[in-house]
């Protein structure tokens, strides 16, 4: 159904272009000259993305075509004169392709950069490829600008067509991460994989030890950071005088909220293992402060985001602090402080950094029978596999362990973000 | 009635008090553990911890390599999120229709959830991989791998906070700026965008703290050796570290002056953090207060 | 003044600061029972401040410093060992924006009764009922009972927050310019309800409108830069008033 909606969206871009009077020559020869300019951008792209040169023919014909298809929508497009600026760069434009046409293939197939000290070198395809996008992306922008007669809906179309480039090229990595994954992953995940031991440095067997310590891991930050976070969180922004305290106290929670979680763990290593040693409770620990500073503030946030106005209201019938708290406060401001611990515990499952020199082992932890044993987590049994890779056939494994870490984890942020949209209380 | 009433609220008070204590004291203990455990290398190299001399087993321990890394990394970095970042995040607020936005916009804040240590695992199975034969590297470890990495890393709180701050624009402006005959593109550059400029570098700083302080994604990446690389532009070295890199891959083996030359700089990062989330707290209550007035 | 009526409220030689700054100024006032008092002034004279003392309201407010007494019923309500909670009970308020809870109509209203301690559904059921008609907004909201209060209309909403505060059967009932978010035809449900409340409760408003406090108050205050510049007989204020800035306000000569 949401494809359906995105569907509309384009429609209504070309319904657009249909309106505009009738079909002449001048707007077909734009269309065509910016679609051209995209298939260039993408064929540029695609050579990036597979290392390959597309060939000095190929090459040359993409550009020379670019340049013409624009020279003729120059000479066909009425260029008052104060729009010389616009005139002198679309032909400097044209220029600039052509000998690019023209060079560009007669380039070395790839610069060395050894005279610089540097052990690697610049390959053809990358500088044809980005100078395809780049010529692509400009052609349609400039093929946009007769369409409109050079008025300023000519540059917000161009505008809005690198923007709409610019999100493509974000979501590129995105979708090629997620998809990698589920695809390579989607095969290791089997009955085996999600019950049984690791063996054989995690080429065999699979990652039920671990998939209870993270668990157990983060069962135990919940049970301490969360009637910490809460607590604070009240206590800050319901009863604390607004002082200059408070001001230090908060800029310590967001201070803290932004510490690199290596800090954390080479605070656990250096506070809690000599105490507690390398057990599911130094981890705990760990995970707990790593993540209270991320529910004092949701918390905070969400508390602050209910209107003074309805706590007025309930002490004007004569509640007390606590009953206006409790009766009207918190629940509107429940769905925030349960989405901010989502959050937060979901960020504590995916972290390798504090845990590794504090809690963990690679195998052989089993089901901890106390909290001052060391448990199996998901993000280490991840890192120790990267690790293997190439010394042992751990391939398979490792893509499946990174697609149940990011379920996992996604999965719980994805029940955060519901949280959040669906009981957003407006006032 | 009114005694035990009183009494029940005071408690209660009280209670929330000694919590919110207890948290105040866990996060000011961090601080000075930090601080406390740092001190001795400061004092031992004095301004030498800036140095690059480093030797891990008997000192000295110049963490400067490690700092110029961060920088490098982050860098690159930045030149990746900060331009696609902001673009995306005009898409989003402005341009992108209502549906399309809805299902936008969560992707992207799901997607600032991805563990750092999965982007590491694709950073070795997919970026290194891709670039040694692509730039004919001896490996395809290297501060260019880690900017890559770290610039997709970066992106989805840039473009989440940037598109809230433009967001946070009153319709009335831009309402404003239409009726006087402005496309919208002229609104969103002349309105939107300077009105928001402190929510999007709020946003930016974020991200930049985000970068220097992630670690597993970057440091499996990287040739972890302390050398500042030479010509020091060299995104293609094989050999370099971060300041938490050098952190992740040291401390389990550290003794003696080494863990504090460590401890010396989780400090730097955390001077460094702090900062960097100080400022950005101060850009984005310039925003709430602007709009507030108005 | 007309000493025949009994004196609710009695404000005694209040001054208040928000922090540094001083926004009332020596206020010696009497609120008379079931009686309907106005107070009027330009904006930021303090009409709101004021009304604010007369629950404790301003006690949330940080830095706000409050000298002077206010005495109800003998008691002065300011004092250390009053219970605030208790005078809230008694004195209710509506403010000037309506600001029901995000939940039913039924538990907007039932809300300060609960909190009073009133478990018993048919109780409850009966004090929601009688309060709303009071409000005279049963008519329109008996078989919506279990809305959200958010989705009625402002008039509506302002009615409700009216019969909230009437739920808890206080002796005064405080309103902060409670018509300024309504339409014409609302203000005048709201005026009429307040001529109708007045004889079981003893009512103070802030208004604007010099109309509005001429039609339902039977005294009225005016109030200029934090101080009180006249009291009196309604009638008497607008017809006839001594201060020559109280006659430049209310004829709107007033800069
Ligand atoms: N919370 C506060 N903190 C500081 N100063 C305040 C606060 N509330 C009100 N003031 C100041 O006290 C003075 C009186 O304000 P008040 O709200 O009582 O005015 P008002 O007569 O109700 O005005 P209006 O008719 O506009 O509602 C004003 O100068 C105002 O700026
Ligand atoms: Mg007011």
């Amino acid at each position: 159904m949401d494809l359906r909606k995105s569907y509309s969206y384009f429609k209504d871009f070309f319904k657009e272009l249909l309106k505009r009077d009738n079909w002449e020559f001048k707007k077909i020869m734009c269309i065509v000259s910016i679609v051209f300019s995209s298939l260039v951008a993408i064929i540029g792209f695609a050579s990036v993305a597979m290392s390959v040169y597309i060939g000095d023919i190929f090459l040359r014909f993409l550009l020379g075509t670019i340049a013409i298809l624009i020279s003729i929508l120059l000479f066909y497009s009425y260029i008052k004169l104060h729009k010389k600026k616009e005139l002198a760069s679309l032909i400097v434009f044209v220029v600039i392709v052509f000998l690019l046409a023209y060079y560009m293939p007669l380039f070395p197939p790839q610069y060395e950069l050894k005279a610089y000290d540097v052990d690697a070198s610049i390959l053809k395809f990358m500088i044809t490829s980005f100078i395809l996008i780049i010529v692509g992306i400009l052609g349609a922008s400039f093929s946009m600008k007769p369409l409109y007669n050079f008025t300023s809906k000519s540059s917000q179309a161009s505008a809005y067509y690198v923007l709409t480039v610019a999100i493509l090229l974000i979501l590129y990595p995105l979708v090629v991460i997620v998809s990698s994954i589920v695809s390579n992953g989607i095969g290791g995940i089997s009955w085996e994989f999600l019950t049984q031991d690791v063996s054989r440095h995690g080429s065999k067997g699979g990652v039920f030890p671990a998939i209870v310590g993270t668990l157990l891991l983060l069962m135990g930050t919940v049970f301490i950071a969360l009637p910490l976070g809460i607590g604070s969180a009240i206590y800050l922004q319901e009863y604390a005088k607004k002082g200059k305290i408070v001001r230090v106290i908060r800029i310590g929670v967001d201070v803290l909220q932004g510490i690199p979680s290596i800090v954390h763990g080479l605070f656990g290593l250096a506070f809690f293992v000599p105490i507690f040693g390398i057990s599911l409770l130094s981890g705990i620990l760990i995970m707990s402060f790593l993540t209270l500073p991320i529910i004092i503030r949701s918390s905070e946030e969400a508390l602050k985001s209910v209107p003074q106005s309805l706590r007025e209201g309930s002490y004007a019938v004569g509640a007390t602090r606590w009953q206006t708290i409790q009766r009207v406060v918190l629940p509107p401001a429940l769905p925030g402080i349960i989405t901010g611990t989502v959050l937060g515990v979901g960020r504590a499952a995916g972290e390798t950094a504090p845990i590794m020199f504090t809690a963990v082992v690679f195998m052989g932890a089993g089901t901890p029978t106390s909290i001052f044993d060391p448990i199996q987590a998901l993000p280490y049994h991840l890192l120790e596999l990267t690790r293997y890779i190439g010394a042992y056939p751990v391939d398979q494994n490792a893509w499946a362990t990174a697609l149940l870490l990011l379920s996992i984890v996604l999965g719980m942020n994805a029940i955060a973000i519901i949280i959040r949209e669906k009981y957003r209380v407006e006032f | 009635m009114l005694l035990s009433r009183t009494l029940k609220e005071e408690l209660i008070k009280y209670l929330f008090f000694c919590v919110a204590a207890v948290s105040i004291f866990i996060i000011f203990f961090i601080f000075f553990f930090l601080f406390q455990e740092a001190l001795p290398a400061f004092q031992e190299m004095g301004w030498g911890i800036f140095s690059t001399k480093w030797n891990a087993s008997n000192g000295p321990y110049g963490i400067g390599a490690a700092i110029f890394g961060t920088l490098i990394v982050t860098l690159g970095a930045m030149l990746i999120a900060i331009p696609l970042g902001i673009l995306g995040a005009i898409f989003l607020s402005e341009l992108a229709p209502h549906r399309l936005r809805i299902i936008l916009k969560p992707i992207i804040e799901l997607l600032a959830g991805v563990p750092s240590i999965v982007y590491g695992f694709i950073g070795i199975v997919l970026i290194v991989r891709y670039l040694q034969p692509s730039f004919d590297m001896l490996s395809g470890y290297s501060f260019l791998a880690g900017s890559l990495i770290l610039g997709v890393m970066a992106l989805p709180i840039i473009i989440s906070m940037s598109d809230d701050a433009m967001k946070a624009v009153p319709r009335s402006y831009k309402e404003a700026s239409l009726a006087l005959g402005a496309t919208k593109w002229e609104t969103i550059k002349k309105v939107t965008i300077p009105s928001s400029i402190s929510g999007i570098s709020a946003a930016v700083v974020l991200g930049i703290g985000r970068a220097i302080g992630e670690t597993m994604a970057v440091s499996l990446v990287l040739g972890n050796v302390m050398k500042i690389p030479l010509p020091p532009w060299d995104m293609f070295e094989t050999t370099g570290t971060t300041l938490t890199s050098l952190i992740v891959n040291d401390m389990g083996e550290a003794t003696g002056l080494h863990v504090n030359a460590l401890f010396a700089g989780a400090v730097i990062l955390f001077v460094i953090v702090a900062i960097m989330s100080i400022s950005s707290n101060i850009l984005q209550e310039r925003v709430e207060k602007k709009f507030r007035g108005g | 003044m007309t000493s025949k009526n009994k004196i609710k409220m009695d404000i005694r030689n209040l001054n208040l600061w928000y922090d540094k700054s001083q926004a009332l100024y020596d206020i010696t006032v009497p609120v008379l029972e079931n009686k309907v008092t106005a107070i009027i002034g330009p904006s930021g004279c303090g009409k709101s401040t004021l009304i604010r003392c007369l629950n404790r309201m301003n006690d949330i407010i940080n830095k706000c410093r409050i000298e002077g007494s206010v005495i109800m019923d003998d008691v002065d309500i300011y004092e250390k060992k009053t219970d605030v909670v208790e005078i809230r009970k008694k004195v209710g308020m509506v403010f000037q924006k309506p600001n029901p809870f995000p939940k039913s109509i039924y538990e907007n209203i039932a809300y300060g009764c609960r909190i009073a301690g009133i478990r018993n559904k048919k109780k409850l059921d009966e004090i929601v009922e009688n309060s709303l008609k009071e409000a005279a907004l049963w008519d329109e909201v008996s078989d919506r009972l279990d809305d959200s209060a958010m989705g009625f209309s402002g008039g509506q909403q302002q009615r409700l927050c009216i019969a909230r505060a009437l739920a808890i059967n206080p002796d005064v009932v405080l309103m902060d310019e409670p018509c300024s978010a309504l339409d014409p035809i609302a203000t005048a449900k709201i005026e009429e309800l307040i001529r109708e409340l007045v004889k079981n409760y003893t009512v103070v408003i802030v208004t604007h409108n010099m109309q509005q406090a001429a039609r339902v108050s039977n005294y009225t205050a005016y109030m200029y830069l934090g101080k009180l510049i006249e009291y009196g007989g309604t009638k008497q204020i607008f017809e006839n008033p001594k201060e020559e800035s109280t006659e430049n306000y209310i004829t709107g000569r007033f800069g």
